[in-house]
């Protein structure tokens, strides 16, 4: 591939650095239709330009039937060579402009677009992830992704709804303004007629385009179901269910099958609908502009032209309508979902979602309360507490202490390697050392193919239980925290490993304040002080005077 | 599964394109009449379509020469002709897209049902080595890219082919000349094509991948939102993510501006096609060979063909990633064929003699080498006479109905040993907890065990089926009862119920809202790791096995969680031999022997109290334990 060849196209490229666009004001008024109406107008340096080359695109394109009618009779009919270079120099400037304004319009009107995506992006990360510590995450992981991909996407494609159908309405207005020039019957039929079938084909088509609809969406349920069941793979294999599982993946598998071919039948039906009703229709025409040119009160070259014309504004007859409609159906629902999200202020203490646990008893009540400051320096803390009572105290902890460094039994390991997990901004290199041995992660360093520098994968999840608890463990202990909460940290570790950490993690907190929410015995065993969650009510009073 | 097994990967074979063909061609021969039908549809539906442009250049001739004669009546029958092909052909589109769906859709949900039989079939040894997650991908990721592919890509191959075919006959039956003139324009294609088809790909699968990088970044920041916030991590990962979004803006630019390159390509070929009829008309009408409504048919007919020769090269990536897709999906179902043995220890993974068929050694000896091994490795020597009291003609009777594990010794890459001749020896009715730092060699002895790893050198003997539960639970996209059943198919439900029951998870019911016809996982109640652990046990209790291989099962739940699990698990051992992975001192406790591991040996082993008495190594890790409990 030359590079000479390359250059013309990679005109009009993204910069490097993100197109900086309007800031999206929103307020308590701001409503869905609103915030898409902002998004439409996000970018205009970029969509005004982009429209104005998607008007000349349609009306070059509206262009072509005129000139092949022309042609045919000023050129084929006549024989006359300099009329037939004439209007083949007059085609080739037509497609030349089609070509041009369409190449670089709709690359300007994507770039805006794409800056108005990226801005939209960012405003919901922020959101969602700059909250101050100890706020909830208001919305499950799957969730927020979805908000921060498909419908910022689906708002920011509003944006072509200020593009593409303006030009399909200038082709509308354009061809139709011809066709009334050439015979006020047959322009009148065409710009009254064919919306009004188009219509009603949609009506009459939209009970097969729902059924569609919903067969499409069970067949996508069924898809869901068996690759699902792939997800189990190792739990199918561990209790030997294999041949279970291929009776059922087939039976998801036929499931899916016969919806989907339900759902194609009823859009092969709406295609074939469609294609009768414009086919009769331009029929009906072709017909009458004859009937018409046999008065003679048309010419031949205007008979080709009526033809060619009202063959091609059918797709922008169809399409003005349809994809602005769309645009904003999907847009202003993305709309209100995403102004959901940003107008939430996150309700403290929600972040556990009712989940059903069958192991579950009611809280015992632990008070939370000067807890933390009745820790000397240097001093470790435990409380014997488990289950729900745990769980109630972290909640209870992260609402009032938000400076103390809180740490789930199950922490987040971020994609990167052991070290990038643990080795955070501002953390010396000889902290973090400290924290991998006193974490017993040293003998991660050997049993890993790249030591600490292996990937972690997803979740930590190229790590085995162990390993990912003792790299979560390693990472708060770098941090120097003045208070450290830690619930349950070595559950998953092994019992020899778990004593080899509890021996270590005075020495590591130093003059440190270290609170252990856990029932393990080995770090219990490490403690100054221990609650027990039956008599904590006045242990508890006392830790804190 | 231990990092070791995760690091080095052997993907699945991704078949090659004469493959693809041959599977494609052997589900399609068996539906040839499907095949035959379609074909006919499509080439009906063309030629209805081409009716219209003749008969509008037959007007158009009328017109020319009877502008004069004003005979409407030839007008008012070319008019009913275009009016019967108008509804033939919509007919025949619509049979089209269904006998077209038909014969793909079924094709495709072929392929990957034979695909997972074959994914279920491998040894699990090489989907392990190849990671799970290679299989879990094709499954899910690229059959929903072949079916999503099918509706957009098979009209538009399909139709543009039968079209381009039928209207470039038509264009000879006008005149031969015509379809000349077309010809002109066939290497501004191909060449636009093979362009399209060197530069596109790479930057689409670029965009693919800043894609997937852009939503690994959220979803890592969404999950680890807590951390992200406890360590104050939040400009760091917004910056992160606004990079990476970025980087998919400019791959996106790029992708859109070879596409609009190729677009241009295929512009010039469409005014190329219109000057060349143009010009042929010209001559023929001037040398009177033709009409001018042939000229007018033969354009119409090339204006029909714009539509289906752009959609047709529009999807040619898209028809790319659905055969790279497709390749990978006939990959696994070929893998399976490749290893003739595969299929003979797959179908009875775990079941009695398969392994065992390397002859064990007689009775007397194997006992004499067990103990022997014992005295090799140990460290303490337990009195004899305590623990293994059984004589050897016990032994040989147990032997049958044992799980044995004699001289084996593994490595994942040559050289490093992660187990070293470990000889161990799980009764009917017995409980053996392996205790042991991480890295030890516990779970790669509890994988071998269980048949999903096969050792480098020993023997294992499998006295029946073989279940192993280890902290990796699935909640199945389905009800509670199907949850359990896949256990054991026809379980009743009093049968479901009273393994729910011995786990303890009836409160559990009794929360779900449809008791067992609640559907839980992705599409439904979402439960705790705890709860999800129960189910794993109660699917135990169903499938009945001889044998239960506990790999630190419940590592993953809280401490009172874990409690409970630990004497479910103890509940579901009852009867069987269990072999038991312990994270927690107190299951070893309560276990009827230990097994102290360390660097892939066995270092200690006996009962609990023998090893407290011994003063061992595991008795100091004991007292800690029990001093604070």
């Amino acid at each position: 591939m030359s590079r000479r060849r390359f250059r013309l196209p990679l005109l009009l490229q993204a910069p490097a650095e993100p197109i900086r666009t309007r800031p999206l004001r929103l307020d308590a008024r701001t409503t869905p239709a609103r915030f898409t109406l902002r998004v439409i107008f996000g970018a205009r340096r970029f969509t005004v330009p982009s429209a104005l080359l998607s008007v000349v695109h349609q009306l070059g394109e509206a262009l072509v039937p005129v000139l092949m009618g022309l042609s045919i009779e000023r050129a084929v009919s006549t024989g006359d060579l300099r009329q037939l270079l004439l209007w083949l120099t007059l085609l080739a400037a037509d497609f030349a402009m089609l070509s041009f304004s369409w190449r670089y319009g709709s690359r300007i009107g994507e770039l805006g677009m794409l800056a108005v995506q990226h801005r939209l992006r960012s405003t919901i990360t922020e959101h969602l992830l700059r909250a101050t510590p100890g706020a909830a995450p208001a919305v499950p992981p799957g969730v927020a992704l979805s908000l921060a991909t498909s419908d910022v996407n689906r708002l920011s494609y509003a944006v072509m709804i200020g593009i593409y159908p303006v030009g399909q309405f200038a082709a509308v207005l354009f061809g139709g303004a011809i066709l009334l020039s050439l015979s006020w019957p047959l322009g009148l039929a065409m710009l009254l007629g064919a919306p009004l079938l188009l219509w009603v084909t949609d009506r009459a088509g939209g009970s097969l385009r729902r059924r569609s609809g919903a067969e499409q969406e069970s067949a996508a349920t069924a898809a869901g179901q068996a690759a699902d069941l792939m997800a189990g793979y190792r739990v199918i294999r561990g209790i030997g269910a294999e041949a279970e599982a291929s009776v059922r993946y087939r039976r998801a598998s036929r499931t899916a099958l016969a919806s989907t071919l339900h759902a194609r039948r009823a859009e092969g039906t709406f295609t074939g609908a469609m294609d009768l009703v414009t086919g009769l229709f331009l029929t009906a025409i072709a017909v009458a502009a004859a009937l018409v040119a046999l008065a003679g009160q048309l010419g031949l070259g205007e008979l080709i032209t009526v033809i060619g014309l009202t063959q091609f504004l059918i797709a922008p007859l169809q399409n003005v309508a349809k994809t602005a409609g769309t645009l904003w159906a999907s847009g202003t629902a993305s709309a209100e979902r995403l102004l959901t999200l940003l107008r939430a202020d996150a309700p403290a203490g929600a972040e556990s979602p009712a989940s059903l646990d069958p192991l579950e008893s009611p809280p015992t009540g632990i008070r939370s309360a000067g807890l933390l400051e009745g820790i000397d320096a240097g001093e470790i803390v435990a409380v014997a507490a488990d289950g729900v009572t745990a769980e109630a105290l972290l909640a209870a902890l992260r609402r009032e202490q938000p400076g103390a460094l809180i740490v789930p039994h199950a922490a987040h390991l971020f994609a990167g390697t052991v070290l990038d997990n643990v080795a955070l901004p501002l953390v010396p290199a000889h902290r973090v050392r400290a924290a991998l041995l006193a974490a017993g992660c040293d003998e991660l360093a050997e049993v890993l193919p790249h030591g600490y520098d292996t990937p972690v994968g997803e979740n930590g999840t190229a790590l085995s239980g162990g390993q990912r608890q003792r790299v979560a463990l390693a990472r708060a202990l770098a941090q120097d925290a003045p208070v450290l909460v830690l619930h349950d940290p070595t559950t998953a570790v092994d019992a020899v490993t778990e004593a080899a950490i509890a021996g270590r993690l005075r020495g590591i907190r130093g003059q440190l304040r270290t609170l252990l929410i856990t029932r393990s015995p080995a770090l219990l065993a490490i403690a100054d002080r221990v609650h027990t969650p039956g008599d904590e009510a006045r242990t508890l009073a006392e830790a804190i005077r | 599964m231990t990092a070791a097994s995760a690091v080095h990967s052997d993907k699945l074979p991704i078949a090659d394109g004469r493959t693809v063909l041959r599977e494609a061609w052997g589900i399609l021969g068996r539906r040839w009449w499907h095949l035959v039908w379609l074909v006919l549809v499509l080439v009906a539906g063309a030629v209805a379509g081409i009716v219209s442009p003749f008969a509008l250049g037959a007007i158009v001739d009328a017109v020319s020469a009877g502008l004069d004669s004003g005979d409407a009546s030839l007008v008012w029958g070319l008019g009913a002709l275009m009016a019967g092909a108008v509804i033939v052909g919509a007919l025949l589109t619509a049979l089209g897209v269904v006998a077209a769906s038909n014969l793909f859709e079924t094709m495709l949900a072929e392929l990957r049902e034979r695909m997972v039989a074959a994914a279920f079939a491998l040894p699990q040894a090489q989907v392990e080595r190849a990671g799970t997650s290679d299989v879990i991908s094709r499954a899910g990721d690229d059959v929903a890219e072949v079916a999503q592919a099918i509706p957009s890509v098979v009209p538009a191959v399909t139709g543009a082919f039968v079209t381009i075919a039928v209207t470039v006959v038509g264009m000879a039956v006008i005149d031969g000349w015509y379809a000349l003139a077309l010809v002109v324009i066939v290497p501004v294609h191909v060449f636009a094509v093979r362009w399209y088809l060197r530069t596109a790909p790479q930057i689409y699968a670029g965009e693919r991948a800043a894609m997937a990088e852009r939503t690994q970044h959220l979803l890592d920041s969404l999950r680890g939102i807590d951390s992200v916030r406890a360590y104050g991590l939040g400009d760091n990962h917004v910056t992160g993510i606004a990079r990476v979004s970025w980087a998919v803006v400019r791959f996106t630019m790029h992708a859109r501006a070879v596409q609009n390159a190729f677009f241009a390509r295929l512009n010039f070929a469409e005014f190329l096609g219109m000057a060349g009829l143009l010009i042929v008309g010209f001559l023929l009408v001037g040398a009177d060979a033709g009409t001018i409504g042939g000229t007018t048919a033969a354009m119409l007919l090339f204006l029909r063909l714009f539509n289906p020769i752009n959609q047709l090269l529009f999807v040619v990536d898209e028809l790319q990633s659905a055969l790279a897709s497709l390749a990978r999906i006939v990959g696994v179902i070929t893998a399976s064929a490749d290893e003739p043995g595969a299929d003979a220890s797959a179908s009875a993974p775990r079941s009695a003699g398969a392994p065992a068929a390397i002859s064990a050694p007689p009775p007397g000896i194997s006992t004499a080498t067990d103990d022997a091994a014992v005295a090799d490795t140990a460290d303490i020597t337990v009195p004899p006479g305590t623990s293994t009291a059984t004589d050897t003609a016990a032994a040989a009777a147990a032997a049958d109905t044992a799980l044995r594990i004699e001289g084996v010794t593994h490595s994942y890459t040559s050289g490093h040993r992660v187990l070293e001749n470990i000889d161990l020896t799980v009764r009917p009715g017995e409980t053996v907890a392996i205790v042991g730092a991480s890295g030890a060699g516990k779970s790669t002895l509890a994988a071998i065990a269980a048949g999903v790893h096969t050792q480098t050198a020993g023997t294992v003997h499998r006295p029946g089926q073989v279940v192993l539960v280890t902290q990796e639970v699935h909640v199945f996209d389905t009800t509670l009862r199907a949850n359990l059943t896949f256990a054991r198919a026809n379980a009743t439900d009093a049968e479901v119920l009273d393994a729910l029951g011995r786990v303890g998870a009836d409160r559990l019911v009794a929360q779900l809202p449809h008791a067992l016809d609640t559907a839980l996982g992705a599409g439904g109640e979402s439960l705790t790791p705890a709860a999800a652990q129960q189910l794993a046990l109660a699917r135990v209790l169903l499938a009945d096995p001889a044998v239960v291989i506990l790999d630190e099962s419940t590592a993953e739940a809280g401490s009172a969680d874990a409690d409970q699990l630990e004497r479910t698990a103890r509940a579901v051992g009852e009867g069987r031999a269990v072999l038991l992975i312990a994270h927690r001192l107190t299951q070893a406790a309560q276990a009827d022997r230990v097994i102290v591991m360390e660097r892939g040996r066995i270092t200690e082993q006996g009962t609990h109290a023998e090893l407290l008495e011994a003063g061992s190594a595991y008795a100091r890790l004991w007292s800690v334990w029990a001093e604070n409990r």
